[in-house]
C-alpha cells in the first residue's frame, strides 16, 4: 500500500442469504443473492472516486460495507492501516469519526423529531468531543456555515419539515462533516433533487473536499453527473468491476462493453447532438444466479466461446485504465 | 396543422391553506407529428397542465379559466360523459410512475383488453388480438400477455403502459416522467420506442418531464414552466442553443453531460415560491440575476419574441446577446 491510499478493499464479498420455506430450508441448498462479489480496489487520499452502475449491480452495498455498515461476508478492507472487518465494535465507533457517510433520501435520513441543533449536537455528545455546551455550539455553527446554512442561529432551531429537500441534504452533509471525517461515503446524494439544486449540492460536496482535503466514494448512477464531481471512475456490473479509469478518460473512451452501452445511453441536453445508441440484449438477470465466465457475456455485442467458460480478470490494458474483458486487450 | 391548442389556461388547487396557483394563464399549441416537451422543476405545474388537458384533476382542483381546443373544440366545456369519447381515444396518457400502478392480481392482457372493451364496442376476442400486436408493437413477446405484472421487469411494464396508451389508436398521448424511475439503458430504449411510435403513427405527443436532456433527445418544441407559468416556448434546436429567458438558461445550465467540454456548472440561487403566495410581478424575480424595479411590480406579457417563440420577461429584448454568452454573470 502507498502511503496515500486512504482505502484499500481486497477481494470483497457480500453475500445475502435469500430466507425460504421450511422445506426448502431443509431439502433445497442455500441460496444467495451475490451482491457484492469480489471487488478490488484502492481510493487514493484527496480523490473523489465515482462508483456508478445500474440499480442492483451492488454500489450501495460496496459503500455501507466499507465503513461497516453492512457486514462482508469475507474479504478485507483496510483504512489507512486499519484493518476494518476485524475491529470491533467500541473501534468501530471510533473509527466512524474517521468514515462517515450521506445517504440518498434526505426525507428519510433525519430525524423528524429533532431540531437541527440536536441532530449536529447528537455526533458530538456520542463520540465525546466536546466538553462544555459553547464548544458545541461553537461547532454545530461552523457545521452549518460548512453548507451554507446562514445565519446558522436561525436554522440551527429549525425540524427537517421546515426544509426543503436541498436544505436538508445540507443539513445531513453537515451531520457527517461535524466529526471531521477524512473519508466519506456519498450515497446518491443528489438523486432526488432538482437539477439545479442538484448542482448546487454537488458544487458544495466539491468545495468542502477542497476545504477539508476529504476523500469521497461517490455513488450515482447519473454518469453525466458523475463527471462533473468526480476524478475517477469504477462501473460496476452485478456484484463485479467492469472498468476502472480516470473519470474523463472513460467517459471520452469507454473500454468495456458494458461501460460503452451505458455511456451511449445517457441522454444528452443539446437536440444538435445526434449519437448513436449502443442497444444491450435483454435485461440486467438476477444477482441470485449469475451468468457462469463473465456475467456481462449473454447480453454482450462483441462475445466469444471463452466468456462463458473464464470469468476476465480486471487488469491494467492502458495507463490507469483497468477493464474486465476478454475482448479488451 | 395545429392539434391541441391551449389558450390562458389557468388551474388552481383550493385547499384549506389557500388557492395553489399551480398553472396561470397557460398557452402553446401542439401541431400534428409533433413531440412537445414540458419541462420544469418539480411542483412547478407541469402535470396540472396535463391532467387539466385530460380533465382528471383531483377534486381540489379546478380550471378557472382559458379554453383547451382538441381540433377546435372546447374540452373546457364538455360534461365528464363527453369527456368518454376523448379519452383514450384522441388523447392517451401514460401517467407518472403508472407502471407501479397495475393492478397486481389481474395478468396484464386483461388488463389492457379490459380498457379497449370499456372504450370500444368490440368483441372480447377481437380486444385480445389487439392486445397481441400492441405487444408487439412496444416490444414485448406475444406470449407473455397473460403473465401478472410482478412477472416484468420496470422497463417492460413502462412498455405495457405504452401499449395501454395507444390501444385506441389516439391522436395525442401525453407521458408524464415516462423513463424517470428506469436505469440508463432501459430509459434508452424508452426514448428509441417511443421516437418510433410516434414515427409509425403520425401521433403528437406532449412529454412531461423535469429533465432537459431526455427532451433534447425527443422533442422538437419545448416549454419550459417556473411556478406555475410558462416561461418560454420554443422549438428545441434554438430554445437549447440560445435561451431567450433567463429561467431558461439557467436551468440549461444546471445540466450535466457526457459530451462536450467540462465546465462548472451553474445553478440557480434560491428555492422556488410557495404557489399560494407566488411573488408579484415576475414570478422568477427573487432568483433572477438581471432582475430590475420592473420585475417585481407588473407581470411581463407572454409575447412572441422572434418568429415561433414566446417569452415571458420585462427584458427579452435587451438580455438576447448577454444570455447567448453563456454562465455570465
Amino acid at each position: 500500500m502507498t502511503s496515500n491510499t486512504i482505502i484499500k478493499v481486497r477481494n470483497l464479498r457480500k453475500w445475502f442469504p435469500i430466507r425460504k420455506g421450511l422445506l426448502s430450508a431443509f431439502f433445497g441448498k442455500e441460496e444467495y443473492v451475490h451482491a457484492v462479489d469480489g471487488v478490488t480496489f484502492d481510493i487514493i487520499k484527496g480523490e473523489v472516486l465515482c462508483l456508478v452502475g445500474e440499480s442492483g449491480c451492488g454500489k450501495t452495498t460496496t459503500g455501507k460495507t466499507i465503513i461497516r455498515l453492512i457486514e462482508p461476508t469475507s474479504g478485507e478492507i483496510y483504512f489507512e492501516e486499519q484493518n476494518v472487518v476485524a475491529l470491533g465494535k467500541d473501534e468501530i465507533r471510533k473509527l466512524r469519526c474517521e468514515m462517515q457517510i450521506i445517504f440518498q433520501d434526505p426525507y428519510e435520513s433525519l430525524d423528524p423529531r429533532m431540531s437541527i441543533y440536536d441532530t449536529l449536537a447528537e455526533p458530538l455528545i456520542v463520540n465525546k468531543i466536546v466538553s462544555t455546551r459553547d464548544e458545541e455550539e461553537a461547532r454545530v455553527f461552523d457545521a452549518l456555515e460548512d453548507v451554507r446554512l446562514v445565519p446558522p442561529e436561525q436554522f440551527a432551531m429549525r425540524f427537517p419539515h421546515e426544509l426543503s429537500g436541498g436544505q436538508r441534504q445540507r443539513v445531513a452533509i453537515a451531520r457527517a462533516l461535524i466529526l471531521q471525517p477524512k473519508f466519506m461515503v456519498a450515497d446518491e446524494p443528489v438523486s432526488m433533487l432538482d437539477a439545479s439544486i442538484r448542482t448546487e449540492i454537488s458544487n458544495l460536496l466539491t468545495d468542502l473536499r477542497d476545504k477539508y482535503n476529504l476523500t469521497y466514494l461517490y455513488i450515482t448512477h447519473d454518469i453525466a453527473q458523475a463527471r462533473y464531481i468526480g476524478s475517477r471512475i469504477m462501473v460496476m456490473y452485478l456484484g463485479k468491476i467492469a472498468e476502472t479509469g480516470p473519470i474523463e478518460n472513460v467517459v471520452m473512451n469507454p473500454l468495456h462493453p458494458y461501460t460503452k452501452a451505458l455511456i451511449s445511453n445517457v441522454p444528452v441536453p443539446d437536440p444538435t447532438v445526434k449519437r448513436e445508441r449502443m442497444s444491450i440484449l435483454g435485461e440486467t438477470p438476477t444477482p441470485i444466479n449469475v451468468p457462469p465466465g463473465c456475467r456481462f457475456h449473454p447480453r454482450c455485442p462483441c462475445t466469444k466461446p471463452i466468456c462463458s467458460e473464464n470469468e476476465p480478470k480486471l487488469k491494467e490494458v492502458k495507463r490507469d485504465r483497468y477493464v474486465a474483458c476478454h475482448s479488451v486487450a | 396543422m395545429t392539434l391541441l391548442h391551449v389558450q390562458d389556461l389557468s388551474t388552481h388547487y383550493f385547499i384549506r391553506e389557500g388557492t395553489v396557483k399551480a398553472a396561470d394563464d397557460i398557452s402553446f399549441g401542439i401541431k400534428e407529428r409533433e413531440a412537445f416537451g414540458l419541462a420544469g422543476e418539480s411542483g412547478c405545474g407541469k402535470t396540472t397542465v396535463a391532467l387539466s388537458i385530460m380533465k382528471l384533476l383531483p377534486p381540489a382542483g379546478r380550471i378557472i379559466k382559458g379554453e383547451i381546443l382538441l381540433d377546435e373544440e372546447d374540452l373546457v366545456s364538455k360534461k365528464e360523459e363527453e369527456m368518454g369519447t376523448v379519452r383514450w381515444k384522441k388523447i392517451s396518457m401514460v401517467f407518472q410512475g403508472a407502471m407501479n400502478a397495475l393492478n397486481p392480481v389481474i395478468n396484464v392482457g386483461e388488463q389492457i383488453a379490459e380498457a379497449i372493451i370499456t372504450k370500444e364496442n368490440i368483441s372480447k376476442g377481437d380486444a385480445w388480438s389487439r392486445v397481441k400486436n400492441l405487444f408487439e408493437l412496444v416490444g414485448l413477446d406475444p406470449k407473455r400477455i397473460k403473465d401478472y405484472p410482478h412477472e416484468f421487469s420496470g422497463g417492460m411494464r413502462q412498455r405495457v403502459m405504452i401499449a395501454m396508451a395507444l390501444a385506441c389508436n389516439p391522436r395525442l398521448v401525453i407521458a408524464d416522467e415516462p423513463v424517470t424511475a428506469l436505469d440508463v439503458i432501459v430509459q434508452g430504449k424508452i426514448i428509441e420506442l417511443l421516437k418510433e411510435l410516434q414515427k409509425k403513427f403520425d401521433l403528437s405527443v406532449m412529454l412531461i418531464t423535469h429533465d432537459l436532456s431526455v427532451i433534447a433527445e425527443v422533442c422538437n418544441k419545448v416549454g419550459i414552466m417556473y411556478a406555475g407559468k410558462l416561461m418560454e416556448c420554443a422549438d428545441a434546436t434554438g430554445l437549447f442553443k440560445s435561451p431567450r429567458h433567463p429561467y431558461t438558461q439557467r436551468l440549461i445550465g444546471a445540466y450535466p453531460s457526457v459530451v462536450g467540454e467540462k465546465r462548472r456548472l451553474n445553478f440557480i440561487p434560491g428555492v422556488p415560491p410557495d404557489l399560494i403566495n407566488p411573488p408579484s410581478g415576475c414570478r422568477f424575480h427573487p432568483r433572477c440575476p438581471y432582475a430590475k424595479k420592473e420585475c417585481p411590480e407588473t407581470e411581463p406579457l407572454y409575447v412572441e419574441a422572434e418568429k415561433g417563440r414566446f417569452v415571458a420577461c420585462h427584458f427579452v429584448d435587451e438580455l438576447k446577446d448577454v444570455l447567448k454568452q453563456g454562465n455570465n454573470p
